[in-house]
């Protein structure tokens, strides 16, 4: 038998191979597992997503320095004040 | 546009459901090419499963540019999938679950997984290469230029691949029994 006539044969008795009855519910069920909470959000806002959560890091660090800031300039403040007698 | 390439871009704007869709149609043929490289439909149902979870997150992600067919670039997912999960049994075959000792709700029969025992057996010693283009061309019936965007090379290439995987099954046959 030649390697084309074995590999005819081996097709044709591999042919009705199907996966299991359920099959199509397990792969849903596994993408369903591995789906991020952020997939049903439109792509555009996915983009978007990413932008937002660097601006809102910067923002407390901002926020925090100048709070920080503020609160050494009033302790200066009140260290240099001159008590007259 | 085709219903699978129509089921892409639902999933892309944020539509799971329309997933199940490209499933339903692509699983049977793809389940059917793994188990073909692995062996064995037990894994290749793993290995197809996994490679579905993998063209989700693309799909989502935006990584599917859509430069070939969602079955073309399904294809070439699996392929890759099984000739990795094949390798990693190779090197360690306590992994490998034989059909024979599969549940009975296993869909391949006795002479089926005898079939895909002795197809997988006899490519074994191709390199990955040839026996995916040889098993694509003889076993799945696609022609060189679907073989070539599968692949991701040329026509020429496919052809050489093949040339070459049949003259080292003539030369082993010659030899003597498989």
């Amino acid at each position: 038998m030649s390697e084309d006539e074995r590999l005819d044969r081996l097709a044709r008795a591999t042919e009705r191979i199907m996966p299991r009855a359920g099959f199509v519910d397990a792969v849903m069920s596994a993408v369903a597992e591995a789906e991020y909470w952020w997939t049903g959000l439109p792509r555009v806002a996915r983009r978007v997503l990413p932008v937002l959560a660097i601006a809102a890091v910067v923002a407390l660090v901002l926020a925090y320095r100048s709070t920080r800031d503020l609160d050494d300039a009033a302790t200066s403040s009140v260290s240099s004040v001159e008590i007259e007698w | 546009m085709s219903s699978l390439e129509e089921a892409a871009q639902r999933v892309q704007r944020g539509d799971a459901s329309a997933f199940r869709a490209i499933v339903e149609a692509t699983a049977p043929r793809l389940v059917r090419l793994s188990a073909r490289i692995m062996g064995s439909v037990t894994e290749a149902e793993d290995v197809v499963q996994d490679a579905y979870v993998k063209a989700y997150r693309a799909l989502v992600d935006g990584q599917f540019d859509a430069r070939s067919s969602v079955s073309t670039w399904l294809h070439r997912i699996v392929v890759n999938a099984s000739l990795d999960a094949r390798r990693k049994h190779k090197h360690d075959p306590k992994d490998a679950l034989p059909d024979s000792g599969a549940s009975p709700a296993q869909v391949a029969t006795a002479e089926e997984a005898l079939a895909l025992r002795e197809l997988a057996g006899w490519l074994d010693e191709l390199p990955d290469d040839q026996r995916t283009a040889l098993l694509l061309k003889t076993v799945e019936g696609m022609s060189s230029g679907e073989i070539a965007a599968i692949l991701g090379c040329s026509e020429g290439a496919v052809e050489q691949r093949l040339v070459r995987a049949r003259a080292t099954l003539r030369e082993r046959r010659e030899k003597g029994p498989s």
